[in-house]
């Protein structure tokens, strides 16, 4: 029996991830938005909202994560440099993942954000918040790192169509083996 | 085993790994016990020292708040100092009167520490400072305990300190 006749009438199809694309690259624009462009006030490091005073909430049960975000906070220009940058991956990776335009390349940049919140686990006055949220967004990230857009409902798969088969490199090892869309 | 299968185990393992080692990390949701450090609101005093200055004393302590939610500071509205024979209580309105200096740690940035005369001590989480109160009243030389009272949280939690003149 061949393969293609084992897997007739999967119904497991990639159209299912759009709506974790959808979740996953929204909660990354959300949040890059609400700092760059809804309230610029949040990456103003001279304004009451300016939103790299959270990182000193982070501090006490941060664990190995203490030492940078402290090196971080003394050093006023290398906050907001950090969180601009930060704010506007957010804003590009979460757009990209939602229409599906490099998508294995934008979950990759997710799931090291989604890593990236780890000092900030433990806050959860309600429940375990901040590290549900992390956990949901690293597997969402890695799912859709693994599977991209799957070449449907996205830009992938026109690109897919224009060009074709496509590695993240032709010469280096490994990242020959993975395909940018 | 088909290359796929063993990409997605391996990525189920690091995944499973990540989410049970940071859990029970924050929270001890694997193998306990459990916590939850963002509940409740606890201050530390990291570091203590008094001097006796003219007719007064001089206090100096740092504060943090190593405990309690993000969404707003902890406070202390009441401090104590005691020893074996003796006790005073200050209230809010006293510990901010008292307040000569408050000192911020550099990592602070935008959320300060500081003091008013309805909520005593005010200290966001993470934040540290060293405030220097001159106290009007010349304590003996001697070992002295300080208690400062955040309300809500059990006495075990309250900052204590001690020190010596």
């Amino acid at each position: 029996m061949s393969k293609e006749k084992i897997n007739e009438g999967n119904p497991t199809r990639m159209e299912y991830l759009l709506p974790l694309r959808f979740a996953v690259g929204w909660m990354f624009l959300d949040g890059g938005l609400r700092k760059a462009v809804l309230r610029p006030s949040k990456l103003d490091p001279n304004s009451s909202s300016f939103v790299g005073g959270k990182l000193v909430n982070f501090l006490p049960h941060a664990g190995p994560f203490k030492p940078f975000l402290i090196m971080t906070l003394e050093n006023r220009a290398l906050d907001v440099a950090f969180l601009t940058i930060f704010s506007y991956v957010e804003i590009i990776a979460g757009l990209f993942i939602i229409i599906g335009l490099l998508t294995r390349i934008s979950s990759l940049a997710a799931l090291i954000m989604s890593l990236g919140f780890a000092p900030a686990y433990w806050l959860g006055s309600t429940c375990e918040d901040e590290w549900q949220i992390g956990s949901l967004l690293t597997a969402g990230a890695v799912v859709l790192m693994l599977t991209a857009s799957g070449r449907v409902m996205g830009l992938d798969s026109i690109l897919y169509k224009k060009l074709g088969d496509r590695a993240l490199s032709k010469k280096v090892p490994i990242l020959n083996m993975i395909k940018l869309w | 085993m088909d290359k796929t299968a063993l990409i997605a185990l391996i990525f189920t393992v690091l995944v499973a790994g990540w989410i049970l080692a940071t859990g029970q990390w924050a929270y001890g949701n694997v193998v306990g016990p459990l916590v939850n450090y963002s509940k409740l609101p606890k201050l530390e005093i990291t570091y203590i020292q008094a001097s006796q200055h003219g007719n007064g004393t001089l206090l100096a302590m740092n504060v943090t708040d190593i405990d309690g939610p993000d969404a707003y500071p902890a406070t202390a509205p009441l401090l104590e100092i005691y020893n074996s024979t003796w006790h005073i209580y200050l209230n809010s309105s006293q510990i901010s009167n008292f307040t000569v200096k408050v000192v911020q740690a550099p990592w602070n940035e935008n959320k300060r520490d500081s003091v008013n005369w309805y909520s005593g001590f005010v200290i966001p989480l993470g934040s540290e400072a060293q405030f220097q109160l001159l106290l009007p009243l010349k304590l003996s030389p001697g070992n002295y305990t300080i208690v400062l009272y955040t309300p809500g949280i059990s006495l075990k939690s309250e900052a204590m300190a001690t020190f010596s003149i």
